[in-house]
């Protein structure tokens, strides 16, 4: 009955997760090596999110009509609507970077930050920390990554300052530059929703909501 | 594939001038679990008991229409109405055990029949209390008293007892309003468990309990199947206000 | 809040009074007849023949009589009772005739036995022409015992709950098996302390017999249906109203009182006892 419609649940969140990780770091990797038919690959992943996110959409409602959860039950099901939600737009800035990466595959225009490189490596881990954490319901976890945020937040800044240099310099690269900075502006957006993941994980695990004002959360 | 098993054609009946039932059709599907709810009053009871002709000895009682088990009506006059019976068997509200040993109440249905061998009994006694999930709990004391058992164990005694005919549908009425909620809880389960093996029929005036067990949900009011759906479906986005109103604690 | 408590005690005190006047009767009743009776009381006077016209002896005779009236009478009015409230409480229909059926049985159950007796004379005695016998009064005191037979078993029947009914015919019993297996062995405890007390009742009448059965002397015990009896009932009555030596006869006839009194009163704690017993083995 109810345990094992929630088990059900978990489990298509958990396989939506991973099909949007692998979105994610496919769609940077092809900024650094070359990955034949990158944007095809992505878009079909695409597709079976949109697909998985529709029916735990409606897995969750029914489950509340039908079975009138309480308590930590309640949570769950409300936190895996809110994931839910916030895996389908990090599905989409992995299709967002693709399309950018697609246009800048096999490009040295991309050495040329390697700040980049840096952002793309934590965000991707914030996302797989975010991830595991809400697997175990692992409350510390979830904390490091919301402190983490703001390392993205600084690189992203860093990496703008850094581009407007470049541009000022290369003003030909420009359309290449501006591909970076919206490969960027995806990635701050990554490490956002991994931010919102953890908040919604701690609340899961504990009842505590600490979106808004995680500096004050010990 | 959902496939018919029980189901009304134009159903109407009257005790006296009263109109209880109006012109209802309703289907049940093979192992699958229908509930029936509604308003207290509005002819659900009644409705369970049009399936195994359990309303016949009420005086003053008049019906039109059909009710089809596989295919065949009923009511059709020559019915054997005891053969009915034994294949559509019928949980009550308050458990009902007979003031007999515990293996008698089982093997009752049987024994009336009269045409099976004490070892057939034995067997089919055991095998119904294991379905009823009631063997481990009795196999020590079969011959002792029913009414020693208490309220939940009686009704999942009951539902042995029906289960003792191999009834191809299972009728319960209210069968947990009675029962403080472990109780309850077991029985829902055991519903859940046994619509592999039969067709399951359950009035029940807690609506949470038709979301929790059933695959339909019919929504009698008045005397009248406002509407039929998918369990799901009926609870997420009903069709007629009524049901919503219903559903929303509007009334009943 | 006085006046409450006096008007209370007032009351308290009434009823005491009340109880003490109606215990003190029976008291009276019961010493009256055991002083007057007791003298005569021995072995020798149950199991001896009366002799020397009723002035010595015993009431063996009157004994066997009266029991082998109660138990035809019963073996008449038990079956017929039985199925008669079977036939009321399951099939009986149309509902207007059995409301008649029911109207006839309460009047019949209060009517004086005295018209039970001429009844049986008319019809028994005469018409069927079976004769002043074990027969005819048998059958008399069987139709006076009917109407309870048959209101005792009703009121067992329906205080079977008839949830057990519901049940039998739900797993596909008919009605004559939902009887036989179900109500009527829950009923049975109840029907039987019915019928005991109906024995205490049938065996201490005495204006059925009168003119049915009853003699006032035989020279011996009866041997077959046709003969007639002697009965306790009756012998009381005769000994104090046609006897000729009262002052040996009327002593006698206080002994058959008693004798009748322990009778009656065994039966009934009997009925008592067993229905208690029942009580407190049922299970529902």
């Amino acid at each position: 009955m109810l345990e094992t419609t929630i088990q059900e649940l978990k489990q298509l969140l958990m396989s939506e997760a991973g099909l949007v990780e692998k979105m994610a770091s496919l769609s940077v990797d092809g900024l650094y090596k070359t990955i034949p038919s990158l944007l095809e690959k992505v878009m079909t992943l695409e597709d079976q999110v949109n697909q998985t996110e529709l029916e735990i959409d409606d897995k969750c409602i029914t489950t509340i009509a039908l079975y009138q959860p309480e308590a930590k039950d309640l949570r769950l099901i409300l936190m895996i609507y809110r994931i839910n939600n916030d895996l389908e737009r990090l599905a989409d800035q992995a299709v967002n970077i693709s399309e950018s990466t697609a246009h800048l595959m096999n490009n040295p225009v991309v050495y040329e930050l390697p700040e980049l490189e840096q952002m793309k490596d934590n965000a991707l881990n914030m996302l797989k920390n975010s991830l595991d954490a809400l697997v175990k319901e692992d409350v510390k976890l979830s904390h490091q990554v919301c402190t983490e945020d703001n390392i993205v937040d600084n690189l992203n800044r860093q990496i703008y300052h850094h581009l407007l240099e470049l541009i000022q310099i290369n003003p030909i690269l420009t359309k290449q530059y501006l591909h970076l900075l919206r490969i960027a502006k995806n990635l701050e957006r990554i490490a956002d929703l991994s931010t919102n993941i953890a908040e919604n994980t701690i609340y899961l695990a504990i009842g505590k909501v600490i979106r808004h004002k995680s500096e004050d959360f010990l | 594939m959902v496939e018919r098993q029980i189901w009304t054609s134009n159903l109407n009946l009257w005790f006296g001038k009263n109109q209880i039932l109006h012109n209802i059709n309703l289907e049940a599907y093979k192992n699958h679990i229908t509930a029936i709810i509604g308003p207290s009053g509005c002819g659900k009871s009644t409705l369970l008991r049009c399936f195994n002709r359990m309303n016949d000895p009420i005086p003053f009682m008049e019906l039109t229409g059909k009710v089809y088990l596989d295919g065949k009506d009923i009511y059709a006059p020559k019915t054997d109405v005891y053969a009915v019976r034994a294949s559509v068997g019928m949980v009550f509200q308050k458990p009902n055990p007979f003031p007999k040993s515990i293996y008698n109440n089982v093997a009752y249905g049987l024994q009336i029949q009269g045409k099976y061998s004490k070892s057939e009994i034995k067997d089919r006694v055991e095998e119904s209390l294991k379905a009823a999930w009631l063997w481990d709990e009795v196999k020590d004391r079969l011959h002792h008293s029913a009414m020693s058992l208490s309220g939940g164990q009686q009704q999942r005694l009951c539902i042995a007892r029906a289960l003792a005919n191999k009834p191809k549908v299972l009728l319960l009425d209210e069968p947990t309003s009675a029962l403080d909620p472990q109780s309850t809880a077991k029985i829902e389960e055991l519903c859940l468990a046994l619509k592999n093996s039969v067709t399951i029929l359950i009035v029940t005036h807690n609506v949470a309990q038709a979301g929790r067990i059933s695959d339909y949900t019919a929504f009698l009011y008045l005397g009248e199947l406002v509407e039929f759906e998918k369990t799901e479906q009926l609870f997420t986005v009903p069709k007629d206000k009524r049901t919503e109103a219903y559903l929303t604690g509007v009334f009943g | 809040m006085n006046r409450r408590k006096g008007k209370n005690t007032f009351w308290i005190m009434m009823m005491t009074l009340m109880l003490i006047i109606t215990a003190g009767f029976l008291v009276v009743f019961i010493v009256r007849i055991i002083s007057l009776g007791a003298p005569v009381l021995s072995w020798k006077f149950i199991v001896e023949p009366p002799r020397e016209a009723m002035t010595e002896g015993g009431i063996f005779p009157a004994l066997i009589g009266t029991f082998l009236l109660t138990a035809l009478a019963m073996i008449f009015a038990l079956p017929s009772g039985i199925f008669t409230a079977i036939w009321l409480t399951h099939y009986g229909k149309p509902q207007w005739l059995v409301n008649i059926l029911h109207i006839i049985i309460n009047t019949m159950a209060g009517i004086p036995s005295i018209i039970f007796g001429l009844f049986g004379m008319a019809i028994f005695v005469n018409l069927l022409g079976f004769k002043v016998s074990l027969l005819s009064g048998s059958l008399t005191l069987a139709i006076l015992a009917l109407p309870v037979i048959i209101n005792n078993t009703e009121q067992a029947i329906h205080s079977v709950p008839a949830d057990f009914s519901e049940a039998s015919l739900a797993l596909g019993a008919t009605t004559r098996q939902t009887i036989s297996k179900v109500v009527f062995p829950a009923a049975l405890p109840n029907i039987l302390t019915g019928a005991i007390i109906s024995v205490g009742r049938v065996a201490g009448e005495t204006a059925p017999i009168m003119f049915t059965a009853a003699t006032f002397y035989s020279r011996s015990l009866p041997h077959s249906l046709q003969d007639e009896v002697m009965a306790l009932p009756y012998h009381i009555y005769a000994l104090m109203t046609e006897g000729t030596h009262p002052e040996s006869q009327v002593p006698i006839a206080y002994g058959t009182a008693l004798v009748l009194l322990i009778l009656v009163i065994l039966i009934d704690a009997t009925a008592i006892i067993i229905r208690s017993y029942m009580r407190k083995k049922r299970q529902w």
